[in-house]
Parts: structure tokens; sequence; C-alpha cells
């Protein structure tokens, strides 16, 4: 069942009126865990009992962990815990990957027989729970957190359903206070949900899954088109990724927030980033803030005695992190060795960039900071979106400003800058004025509806009702 | 206090939804309903000639198939041979579930003497989705011998009609320019030539593939617009219009059509395995498609044999 379906939207609303009704919280978190577990039921059953066994496991790691935190048995715990939840993602998302350039390898030396893939169905959500869980069982270790003893809000924890399938990688430190209140009916939730929701959807429906008509029909034929072609393709993939997980995140943010539950705000107006490093702290924020608090700093840490090395090798193994957290395939790993390498340089040549800032207007080095940051970002995601490696290259080096552009239906391609111009213009001026270009003040709820109740109009002139799924549910 | 306040937010809420959904309401009635209008007043361009086909041809030929129809047959030189008129009915990316829509909502009106249904290699192959139906939207209200067909694409087709907008969803870019320019008019009664030869432009020519699990819904399709053709008297031609193929098989579409023309006892022309345009890049503008050369070509041959077919 996808955000994005009429199924959904009546799912949902059917939802909404149910949960409302019911008095008592632990009823309610019952009844959002049973919503959230048809939810996965409706993808798989290997999904559910996958996600059902981790959940469950892990409420009572964590509590062992807490009680028997000063002897060896708390430690063996923590660790046990850390490697199932680790066996279980590598298991499901990485193993034939393994396998397969294990394979490979051995192949070079004429090994017969080798290992037989095995072809699992990734079960869903599987990187955005099991992320959740470690940094939840982390914190219990290094005692930034009490283990949640009450086991529905727990469960409604790792189940709930808005975050499930494509984040935000929630830390636990927000959510339980949240699923311990009761809930009741809140204008004021319901309105700025009821926002997210319609912004989510624009961005979905009228820029992502409209470019993609156009990106992946470039794909599809990548050697038959120009170089002018695909370096406006790689342009275009930059705003539908950034469309597509950005408003899935608002959905996301939408529902919850309609359902009473704040989530994190994952995206920050990425596309206006200085730098790489300022890139990082706008896009996928609950990745990035993850990896940061549970993987560079633990390393960076160790490696302190070997100075600036040290710094560059955290980065380095996060990144990969990174890269690697969003699929197995050697793409997704060069992905992440280029965020690497972007932000060693960077931080290489801070010095450099301090000393330049003293001479130069700082609007010119901002203009150029804006506009690197996007060519490398536009590089990276060439990898990100290709299928293997051999055709990430073959575009790359093809790209030129050459050829006949390849427009499509000109209208399509019209339709796809209407939508990022409105993007666009929303996020700089929030980024510049502080202010959202759809919320207007006044007294009366009309006006204050109106620029909403025009989204959905563009949403059913031009959104695209009949586009895949959201790129970020396959991670 | 609590089920007060709970109450006053209920009553709140349920207002302000009132009111956003008044203010959509009208928003897509004043929005739709320009949209309707613009559709109505073109003056060319395929949804012209679309509505033209629909609701206004009395041509006694008509010319029905996907985007292979509508650049493959000049109606004019088809017209000059059989001395009758012609009208080109087809439509870039839609299949045979477009066809029986279009033929019931034209049957309402008129009966046309000679139908010709072009057919591509994979015509019947199984669909993902029948989102190419979403040409015959703007037709739902109206057209409701249509909607049967138009709800396959999904079952909240219905609800989603409610909107005045949905049906012209993503039209409004090629509505546009039909108003403002007359530029660009480059069809005669349907058809759509398309230049540049795949020799010189130097196109990969890519074969197509057997597509063997076939779409029980397109067989039905076909097999109900050629019984409506039967029932009421209509001599129907089924062609399969020229490809540039490297090897020539039948493919399970092919086999399938050839066991529905048996039964219907309807004529079947493959041109798929003819030598006059078979693997000629410099009339084709690409593997599937001839260019206008191409197709002054085919138009005179299919005449030419429809013609023998009329006067035995």
């Amino acid at each position: 069942m996808q955000f994005n379906s009429f199924y959904f939207l009546l799912f949902f609303t059917a939802i909404i009126l149910f949960y409302y009704l019911i008095p008592n919280k632990n009823y309610q978190r019952t009844f959002l865990i049973a919503t959230s577990l048809f939810f996965v039921f409706q993808a798989n059953y290997l999904s559910l009992l996958v996600i059902c066994l981790i959940a469950i496991l892990n409420y009572f790691f964590g509590i062992g962990i807490e009680t028997k935190k000063n002897n060896f048995a708390g430690k063996f715990i923590f660790y046990l815990a850390i490697l199932i939840n680790i066996s279980n993602l590598f298991f499901f998302k990485y193993y034939d990957f393994f396998l397969e350039n294990l394979s490979g390898f051995l192949g070079l030396f004429n090994f017969k027989n080798p290992p037989q893939v095995l072809k699992l169905i990734l079960p869903i959500g599987i990187s955005f729970y099991t992320f959740q869980i470690l940094g939840y069982l982390i914190d219990i270790w290094q005692e930034n957190l009490k283990p949640e003893k009450d086991i529905l809000v727990f469960l409604n924890y790792v189940f709930f359903f808005p975050k499930l399938l494509a984040g935000p990688i929630e830390r636990a430190q927000n959510f339980f206070p949240q699923a311990k209140e009761s809930k009741y009916i809140l204008l004021s939730n319901f309105s700025a949900g009821g926002k997210l929701l319609i912004w989510g959807f624009f961005q979905k429906l009228v820029i992502a899954d409209r470019i993609a008509i156009y990106v992946d029909s470039v794909y599809h034929n990548f050697d038959q088109h120009s170089g002018i072609t695909l370096l406006v393709c790689s342009v275009l993939y930059v705003f539908q990724v950034y469309a597509d997980f950005s408003g899935y995140t608002d959905i996301a943010r939408g529902l919850a927030k309609i359902l009473g539950y704040d989530l994190m705000i994952n995206f920050r107006r990425p596309l206006l980033a200085f730098s790489i490093t300022d890139f990082w702290r706008r896009w996928h924020i609950s990745l990035s803030s993850w990896v940061n608090d549970y993987i560079y700093m633990p390393l960076s840490l160790k490696f302190r005695a070997i100075g600036k090395a040290g710094v560059f090798i955290a980065l380095f193994v996060s990144f990969i992190i990174v890269g690697i957290w969003h699929g197995a395939k050697w793409t997704f790993v060069v992905f992440g060795v280029l965020q690497g390498i972007f932000l060693v340089v960077e931080l290489m040549t801070l010095r450099k960039k301090k000393k330049l800032a003293t001479k130069i207007p700082a609007w010119i080095l901002n203009g150029a900071g804006l506009l690197m940051t996007f060519i490398l970002i536009t590089v990276s995601l060439i990898f990100f979106r290709s299928p293997s490696l051999k055709i990430a290259l073959s575009v790359f080096a093809k790209i030129n400003i050459n050829g006949k552009l390849f427009l499509g239906t000109a209208s399509f391609f019209l339709y796809s800058l209407i939508g990022i111009l409105i993007l666009m213009m929303h996020d700089i001026c929030l980024e510049i004025f502080k202010k959202d270009i759809f919320k207007f003040k006044s007294d009366y709820f009309i006006l204050r509806g109106f620029p909403y109740a025009m989204l959905v109009i563009i949403i059913l002139m031009i959104g695209v009702f009949d586009g895949g799924q959201f790129i970020y549910f396959n991670f | 206090m609590q089920i007060e306040r709970n109450k006053f937010q209920s009553i709140q809420l349920f207002y302000r939804i009132f009111i956003f959904g008044l203010m959509l309401f009208i928003l897509d009635y004043l929005v739709g309903s320009g949209l309707s209008w613009i559709y109505k007043i073109q003056k060319n361009g395929v949804f012209y000639h679309t509505t033209y086909g629909l609701e206004r041809t009395v041509a006694n030929i008509l010319i029905f198939g996907s985007s292979s129809a509508n650049h493959h047959y000049i109606p004019e030189i088809i017209s000059n041979q059989l001395k009758m008129s012609v009208y080109n009915q087809g439509h870039d990316g839609i299949n045979i579930l477009y066809q029986w829509a279009l033929l019931k909502g034209i049957l309402k009106r008129y009966k046309p003497k000679i139908i010709l249904l072009n057919l591509t290699p994979n015509e019947l192959s199984l669909q993902d989705n029948y989102d190419s139906l979403s040409v015959l939207s703007p037709y739902y209200k109206k057209h409701t011998e249509m909607r049967d067909i138009i709800n396959l694409r999904s079952k909240f087709e219905p609800i989603k009609h409610l909107s005045a907008i949905y049906p012209y969803n993503s039209t409004i870019l090629t509505m546009l320019p039909n108003l403002i320019s007359k530029k660009g008019v480059r069809s005669t009664n349907g058809y759509y030539p398309i230049y540049g030869s795949a020799k010189k432009m130097k196109i990969k020519m890519r074969n197509f593939k057997n597509n063997t699990n076939l779409d029980p819904f397109l067989i039905e399709a076909l097999d109900n617009f050629m019984k409506k053709c039967k029932q009421d008297d209509i001599a129907l031609y089924l062609v399969f219009s020229p490809w540039f193929s490297f090897e020539i098989f039948e493919t399970a579409t092919i086999i399938k059509v050839n066991e529905l023309a048996l039964k219907y006892k309807v004529p079947v022309y493959n041109f798929i395995k003819d030598p006059e345009f078979n693997g000629q890049d410099d009339i084709y503008q690409d593997s599937g498609h001839l260019n206008h050369s191409g197709a002054l070509m085919f138009s005179k041959r299919i005449a030419k044999e429809i013609s023998i077919s009329l006067r035995n």
C-alpha cells in the first residue's frame, strides 16, 4: 500500500475516524500497532514475521542491557543484540550481494561450485527500523536512555506506519514521550499535518513522478542519447530524488502529525547548501545525524591519536556505511566513497577557504560554493541512479554539452520546470526570508487555506497519478 | 473539561474541513470547466482529432490503431484509390482497449462501411496497467458507454472522475499552443506524418520480442471489437503494418489474432514479413514506425490490397 495511492487515503481516513473515537491511550496504542502491522502484512508475510520477531527480541534486549549493565551478562546481551540486528539486516539485504562478489572472486581462481544466491525478498523498512533499534540499544548501553518497559510504547516506536517504510530514522528519546500521551483531536495538528500532506503530495506527484518519466526514458536507452541529454537528465535527477524523498518525508510527517506525533525534520533545503558538509547537514538528516552520533563520533574519538588522518578515516568509514545503507550495489558504495572524498577535500582546504573569504566578497564565494556543491551532488547521483557501475561510468563518460537535446514531449518538460520552479521558490524564500510562501497571515481561514487549495488544484492539473513508488522504499 | 475541549476542537475541525472542501469544490469546478472549454474549442492537434473522430466524422472508412496506424495510413491516398471517405483514428501510445471504447462511442452515432484495425506484433501482451486509457477521460461523463473500459484503470476511477479537473490532467500545455497558433498543423484527416529516416539519423534498430504472456482483457476487447463489427455488418480488416525486423517470427499476439480472425472470418494482412518494407532503414523513422515516404508507399499498397479484396 503506497502513500500516493487512493486506497491509502481511504485507509488513512478510516484510521483517523476510529483512532480518535478510542478513549483509552493503551487502546489507542494497540490500535496503532494493529494498523501498522496490517500495513506491513499488505506488503508480504515475511516482512511481518521479521519485524515482529526483531521488535519483541529487542524489547527484551533493551531491558536486559539495563538490568545486567554492571556485569558480563549485560555486555554479552548488548553485543548479542547488536550482532543479531546487524546479521538480520546483512542476511536480507547484503547476503546475495556478498555471495555474488565472493563467487566472482573465487571464479578468478577457477573455483568450481560457487555458493548459490538466495534471492530473498527484502522486508519492508528493514534498513530504517534496524538503524532505529541500533540507536536505541546503543543509547541504553551508553546510559543516555532508559529502556522502555511498556511494550505497547516500544512496539509503537518500531512499527509506527508513517515512518516504517522510509523513515525518518526516529530517535527513541523523541518518540517515547509522545507515545505515552493520550491523543485528542487538535485542530492545530490536523492543520499542520494537512499542509505537510499537500506539500508532500505536490513534491511527489508534480515534480518527482513527472521528472521520473523523462529520466527513466533516457536511462532506458542511455546509449542512444546525446551528451547534452544525459547532462540535463542528470541535473533533473537531483530534483527528482529530492522531491521524491522530501515529498515522502513530508507525507510521513503529515500523517504522524494528524495522529498526534511529531517526527523529525529530514530535509532542510539541501539544494541550497554551500558545501558538501553543509549538504549533509540538510539532506536525509535523520540518517546523517545517526551516522554522525553512532559511527563518526566514536570512530573519531578512537582514532584521535593519529590526528587529522583519524578524522579522515572516520569520515570515510561513515560515508561508505551511508552509501551501502542505501543498497547492496557497488554503485552505492561508490556514492558513499565520493561523499567521503568530497568531505575530506573540504576539510583539507578549509583554511584556504577561510583565507579566500577575506579577499573575495561573500556572495561570490557562496555562489561558487552553491554551484560546486550542486555539481558534485549531480555527479554522485549518477552512481545512485545507475543500475550498474558500468552504466554509471558510461553515462559519466558520455556527458557533454554537444548534440541534440531530447525533450520527450515538450509539455512533459515544461510541467517538470513548473514544479521545480515552485519548489525552489519555496526553498529560497524559506532560506533567505525565513518565510513559507504558502503561509498567509490572516484571521480568515479561507485566505490561509487558499494557497494549499491551489496546490491541490495544481496536483489535479499536472500531477502524475500513475507514477511509481517512492525511491527510498527500495532501501 | 477534556470532553468539552475535544467537542469544541472536533466541531471546529469539521467546520474547517467543510470550508476547505467547499473551496476545493468551487476551484475544481471553475478550473475544470475552463479546461473542458479549451478542450472543446481545439482546432487542431491530437485532442481535436480524437473528438472529431468520435463525435463528428461520417467517413466510410475508419482506421483504428496506435502510433503505427496514426503515422502509416494516409487517408487521401486510400480515399483516392477506393473512392470512399477515410478518417485516421490512430493515437500514439494506446492499445486495443482504447479502440474498443472508441468503436462503442462511434457506433452510437453512425456505422462506417469499412474498418482497418492496425495491430502491432505485441498488441495483446500483458499490461502492467491501463494508464494509457487516460486519453479517454475527457469523454467519461458524456460517453457513458466507454465508462466500463476507462474504469479498468483503477477501481477508484468513478470517484476520481467526480473532479472536473481530473479528466484533463496533464493536457493544458498540449492544448494551449493549439489555441494560440495554427502553426504545426500537419495532419490531414487524422494522419500525422513523421519525417527523417533511421538511416540518416543513425538510429539503432531493434527487433520486436515475442511476449508470450497475453492479457485476457486485451484479448476480450479484440474479440468484442470483431464481434461488434460482424453484428453491425462492418467490413473489418486486421493489419499488421510494416516493421523493420532482422528476424521474422510469429509472436503470441499474431497467433492469437489469426485464431480470432478465423473465428470471425476476418482477413488479416501481415506486412511484417513483406519484402517491400522489411529491413529498409531509409523508409523508417525507428524500428516500428515508417516515415512519411514509407507511409506513402504503405498507404498505396494497403489501398490496393483492400481494393482487390472488395472486388472479390
